[in-house]
């Protein structure tokens, strides 16, 4: 994959600390294929992870599928025409959905404003209980989903908005409706903003080789080890964005200075609550990857970087 | 005679333990299925009919009760047909007991009596363990699917007879190993209706 270093960057953190991931470019920017290369990061599932993700696709898959136990995170990418209950699960005999087929694993919404209003809307209760609960009149059933949520989009109805060359079409108002459809609480609930800028011909033409994805999936690996530990014991937390609010005091102590950092940014930006708990999140993963103990300014100001929607008043 | 056959019921991604209890006694005529079942299960009694006639059995025309228990438990799928039909096989005294209570069953039938692939093997198998059973029998295609769960045997299956035959000593099956798999259903990419 050449070109993207930014764009890179940001997945290479998604993909160690499980963060939910949104990116914004033009058509032809690469985001798809950016999201499609994700699987060749990611740690193999361990053993308590294989074993649910197997049993899911056990009780959903084809019948005679599984072939043994899955090592592979699962990778899964709806079309947006899926209904509510193909995503969540249920039905009337109730079946896990694909936020529980991607448990553990990557669901990648591409062209995410291109789904229902409805249907986003029911993905915020699994993105914070990363589980989901089909309830009927006799009984109910849990299905796990602790999933990281890769989402991608165009900026705006035309897809050139904010872009490098062309010139946005779209009429007055248009951008800002189209952003509209993604909900603030979505997006809220999503660490990682990224601009995905076309690769300009010159790059892409270039012999420079691009970072191996095996590169990448070491520091990934390494990120997850370092997490493994932090972990070790507490049941059903993985990564870092699974981490609690009372994980969150003991694992991301800031120092004076990038605590002042954050404060700033929190007024500036008006970032929520929410906000400010995923950044400290991210800036922790980010320190994993660097192999530091501590939580340095330098990680936090990259964290808050990838908030470009809270802070970017797109359309407007 | 009576005879009873464990099975399971996958409930959101794990099992619960069902029994297959198989009576027959003198009176009446028919095969009577309850602990209330879905209409796949009811209609499995068409299957195993057809089956046993492919494969030179003959069911007994002596009233049959099958109880599925817990009875309150809804009981869905096709996967009770092979643990209705070789408890009633049992019954019937066609099959030995001595394999049959240490074995978990699942698997569908086809009306030719070859057994085809259920969902939800491996919470089955799992149930199956934690109930200290030794074994549980599956159709072929799900034998490695149940070997994902350690300390349990399991045994793959083509068709009723090859079960029977197990059951009674004729056949030996050798366990499928555990193995490691890829991601079965990858991504579902459906057409594009919008531009990217």
């Amino acid at each position: 994959m050449k070109g993207q270093a930014h764009a890179k960057r940001a997945l290479e953190i998604a993909a160690a600390g499980g963060h939910n991931v949104l990116m914004i470019g033009a058509p032809g920017s690469g985001k798809t294929m950016l999201a499609r290369r994700l699987p060749t990061i990611l740690p193999p599932l361990s053993g308590e992870e294989a074993l649910e993700t197997t049993k899911i696709h056990s009780v959903a898959g084809k019948p005679g599928a599984v072939q043994g136990l899955l090592v592979r995170r699962p990778f899964r990418a709806p079309h947006h025409l899926a209904s509510r209950v193909a995503l969540i699960g249920g039905g009337q005999s109730p079946m896990p959905g694909e936020v529980s087929l991607a448990h553990n694993g990557i669901l990648f919404l591409d062209e995410l404003p291109e789904f229902g209003r409805s249907v986003l809307e029911v993905l915020r209760q699994p993105l914070e209980e990363k589980r989901i609960t089909v309830s009927r009149a006799k009984y109910s059933v849990e299905y796990p989903a602790n999933f990281t949520l890769v989402a991608a989009m165009n900026p705006c109805p035309c897809g050139y908005y904010n872009h490098p060359d062309k010139e946005c079409t779209c009429a007055p108002g248009a951008v800002h409706r189209y952003m509209g459809r993604i909900s603030g609480p979505l997006l809220d609930r999503i660490d990682l903003h990224i601009e995905v800028v076309p690769v300009p011909v010159g790059e892409l033409a270039a012999d420079r080789p691009a970072e191996s994805s095996a590169a990448i999936r070491a520091r990934v690996v390494a990120a997850r080890a370092v997490q493994a530990e932090r972990f070790r014991g507490i049941g059903g937390v993985h990564t870092n964005a699974m981490m609690n609010p009372k994980m969150l005091r003991e694992h991301c102590t800031l120092d004076s200075a990038s605590r002042a950092l954050l404060e700033r940014a929190m007024e500036r930006l008006s970032l929520s609550a929410r906000a400010y708990d995923r950044i400290l999140k991210v800036a922790r993963t980010i320190a994993d990857l660097a192999g530091e103990e501590r939580i340095a300014a330098a990680h936090v100001a990259e964290a808050i970087n990838y908030r470009s929607l809270d802070r970017e008043s797109w359309g407007r | 005679m009576f005879v009873k056959v464990h099975s399971g019921a996958v409930v959101g991604i794990d099992a619960v333990p069902v029994t297959v209890e198989v009576d027959i006694t003198g009176g009446g005529l028919g095969l009577f299925l309850v602990g209330l079942p879905d209409s796949a299960v009811k209609e499995s009694e068409q299957r195993i009919r057809a089956a046993f006639g492919n494969s030179d059995r003959r069911m007994s025309g002596r009233k049959i009760v099958v109880n599925l228990a817990p009875a309150d438990l809804r009981k869905e799928g096709a996967g009770f047909d092979l643990p209705i039909a070789v408890g009633i096989l049992a019954a019937q005294s066609e099959i030995r007991t001595d394999l049959l209570e240490g074995s978990m069953l699942a698997g569908e039938l086809s009306l030719d009596g070859t057994v085809k692939p259920v969902r939800g093997v491996l919470p089955l198998a799992d149930c199956a363990r934690r109930e200290g059973l030794r074994r549980i029998i599956v159709p072929a295609e799900n034998a490695a699917e149940a070997a994902v769960v350690e300390g349990i045997e399991a045994i793959g299956v083509r068709s009723l007879r090859e079960v029977a035959d197990y059951l009674n000593g004729v056949l030996t099956i050798a366990p499928t190993a555990a193995a490691l798999a890829r991601t079965p259903a990858g991504a579902v990419f459906m057409p594009r209706t919008s531009p990217t």
